[in-house]
């Protein structure tokens, strides 16, 4: 089923689990390097840098391929957009198997590159050829998506995978009456669960383990979707953009207070499993949807200034950080303020070094006062992944 | 760690004892480390935190209360340099570890409140005249030498996009392309003469052995500012813009033979991105302004962006495979 050969993607798995070993100094570098020989692989897999290179220009390649096309059949244009597009898709997904048959490409940039124009070029060019509804669009991009993961065990397919299955049921589920209406979110949120389990199910089980990464966005998304469902901004909005529910500035939505319950409470439940099971994909989605959850209350209620909040959020983040750092000085309950020791600590302070200038180089300044810049400040930090 | 894999390895004798019980002890005495998450909270926390004060020092300006803002911001600031200074440990050309895991931040939230303070009694009280330079040039001067001085690299980047800020343009990697005025052709000049500037002292940072940690900060600073105003003024100058395509070129050039020397990757890919742009235009320019060609001019181009393409991908393949072996 998967393209890439498996015996050198296992390989690739044992020699990493060699290098963990020796990074944490428990193999010595010489059962580090006799090891490793016994797993060798001849995959194609360039430095980060040069992949993202390879990325951009297989895309640009694709993309000037189809203006080509397109160009040369100008008179009919409208007539063949379809065909073009998905025969460009095809093209894509050839070439592809190409590559990683015959190239033993294996996340070089060019196969993620085609991929990704493969399932875009066919997805379109069925759209474009009649494929209208809402339901059939999802199913199709399911389908694409599911094969797209099975076979090339891609992260990125996989979350398109949830996010159109939770679709399908969207579409299919929500117009057959008023009952199914109203139980949308709950049956979106009851199979996100169920999504995660099954992202949790791949990641336990040893025979799937190629599918790991695919595993790990499974639950990332799952876990997102089953929140974003009970969200009370996203019910109340999708409410009224899909099943014209007519409401007032403030009025509430039925069952609004269940909503803000699910809203308020999944964020602190996700971070309390994930601390207690020791999970950090629980554990950093629930720290990201605190700030979904304090966006949502303060979009309905303005409970302080913003700049107060601000404040108060402030201190009590630095507070929280400084407590905890200084009570798990001495490692407790499985728990430690240390650095793991497999990071690169250079490359990421470089990297790091960059997101502070553009995370913090933007203080307020007044608005008047022709000595000064725009008062543009904030916002980016949030982007930071160390 | 995959336990029964080290067990299988030790039954088949490619492993010693001693190495597998080191791996199952530590998987059993495995920490879960916080490290990240609590890096960014404090992180969230102190911009927070500084663009709350600086919001309500100026919100608060007509009432009695921001004296004491004030007087708030000048104690965070005084206490965090305080701290810092206390604890550092001695100066030295070399890199200087954090005395503890706190420091690092402490010095930000000092920095980044100074900055506040500055900007607020030069608003307030024209502390330094009309003198405009100088608001954001005393800033800077503090953060290139709490840098320095304290050895922080979040705080030389902050310094060297408030020397950007000085001189007339934003460099943060958001702002660069969107709130700079490219057509100016003062801020063309500048950005070339800086992104030298910052070039000269990323070189000097490493040769000279003065912190070399910062050379990599200043050098990428300098690389993006020096590639895009090449890129600049081969789209603005039209009489003259060959001459830019030259200055491109000997930059790519330049920046071709670093990557080999530093063996870096990254310095590769952005080279060759840029030099594809500017190649692009120069051909697109070519066709359409200088022989004016339609229906065929845009068959050419496309062909040659098809091509060129694929070129540069195989050039990074096997540019990729040079790097790997040097």
């Amino acid at each position: 089923m998967i393209a890439y050969n498996t015996t050198w993607l296992n390989n690739l798995y044992n020699r990493q689990q060699l290098q963990n070993a020796f990074t944490t100094n428990a193999i010595s570098p010489q059962e580090k390097m006799a090891a490793s020989e016994l797993y060798p692989d001849e995959f194609y897999t360039p430095h980060f840098f040069i992949r993202i290179g390879l990325f951009i220009l297989t895309a640009l390649v694709a993309f000037f391929s189809l203006a080509f096309i397109s160009f040369i059949f100008m008179e009919n244009i409208e007539y063949l957009t379809g065909s073009l597009l998905l025969l460009c898709g095809l093209v894509c997904y050839a070439t592809l198997e190409f590559f990683i048959q015959s190239k033993n490409h294996y996340r070089s940039g060019i196969d993620d590159a085609l991929l990704w124009l493969a399932v875009a070029g066919i997805a379109a060019g069925i759209y474009w050829l009649g494929n209208k509804t809402s339901t059939g669009n999802a199913l199709l991009i399911f389908l694409l998506a599911l094969y797209g993961t099975l076979r090339f065990t891609d992260s990125l397919m996989s979350a398109v995978a949830v996010l159109a299955l939770l679709a399908i049921v969207f579409f299919g589920y929500s117009p057959l009456g008023s009952f199914a209406k109203a139980t949308t979110p709950f049956v979106l949120m009851l199979l996100s669960g169920l999504l995660y389990v099954a992202g949790k199910f791949i990641l336990k089980q040893k025979q799937y383990r190629l599918y790991h990464d695919a595993g790990t966005t499974i639950c990332i998304v799952a876990l997102l979707c089953l929140y974003f469902a009970g969200n009370y901004y996203v019910v109340r909005e999708l409410s009224i953009a899909f099943f014209h529910l007519t409401l007032k500035d403030t009025e509430a939505i039925p069952f609004g207070w269940l909503f803000w319950i699910f809203t308020i409470v999944i964020p602190f439940v996700y971070i309390f499993s994930g601390l207690r099971k020791k999970d950090p994909v629980l554990l950093r989605v629930g720290l990201i949807l605190i700030a979904v959850l304090t966006l949502t209350v303060r979009y309905y209620y303005t409970i302080l200034p913003i700049e107060n909040l601000l404040l108060l959020a402030g201190v009590c983040l630095t507070a929280i950080a400084y407590t905890v750092t200084r009570y798990l000085a001495k490692p407790k309950y499985g728990f430690t303020a240390a650095a793991p020791k497999d990071t690169d600590a250079l490359d990421t302070e470089q990297l790091e070094a960059l997101v502070i200038a553009a995370a913090f180089s933007n203080t307020p300044k007044p608005e008047q006062g022709g000595s000064f810049g725009g008062g543009d400040f904030g916002g980016a930090g949030a982007s930071g992944e160390f | 760690m995959d336990v029964p894999f080290f067990e299988q390895l030790h039954a088949d004798g490619k492993l010693s004892a001693g190495s597998l019980n080191n791996i199952k002890k530590q998987e059993n005495e495995k920490l879960f480390s916080l490290h990240r998450e609590l890096k960014i909270i404090l992180y969230l926390g102190i911009l927070m935190l500084t663009t709350g004060l600086g919001i309500l020092v100026y919100k608060n300006i007509d009432t009695i209360s921001h004296q004491v803002i004030v007087i708030v911001i000048a104690a965070i600031t005084a206490g965090c340099f305080f701290y810092c200074s206390k604890q550092k440990l001695p100066f030295s050309t070399n890199r200087v570890a954090a005395p503890n895991s706190f420091f690092d931040y402490v010095l930000l939230l000092g920095c980044l409140c100074l900055i506040i303070l500055i900007g607020y009694l030069q608003f307030q009280y024209n502390l330094f005249g009309n003198r405009f330079g100088l608001a954001t040039f005393i800033p800077m001067v503090i953060l290139f030498f709490s840098a320095y001085y304290y050895d922080h690299l979040g705080v030389l980047a902050m310094a060297i996009t408030n020397l950007a800020a000085w001189a007339g343009i934003a460099v943060t990697p958001m702002q660069l392309l969107k709130d700079n005025d490219f057509n100016n052709e003062t801020i063309i000049y500048t950005a070339l003469l800086l992104g030298l500037l910052l070039l000269l002292a990323g070189y000097a940072s490493a040769k000279k052995n003065i912190k070399q940690h910062f050379a990599f900060t200043y050098s990428n600073f300098g690389a993006q500012l020096l590639f895009i105003s090449c890129l600049a003024g081969l789209f603005h100058f039209d009489n003259i813009y060959l001459l830019w395509f030259l200055l491109l070129l000997a930059t790519g050039y330049f920046f071709y033979l670093k990557a080999l020397r530093e063996k870096s990757f990254y310095y590769l890919l952005i080279m060759s991105l840029y030099e594809y742009i500017g190649a692009g235009y120069v051909l697109v320019r070519l066709i359409f302004k200088t022989i004016q060609m339609d229906a065929s001019g845009i068959t050419i181009a496309l062909l040659y962006f098809i091509f060129s393409s694929i070129g540069i991908v195989l050039f990074l393949i096997s540019m990729n495979k040079k790097i790997k072996t040097l």
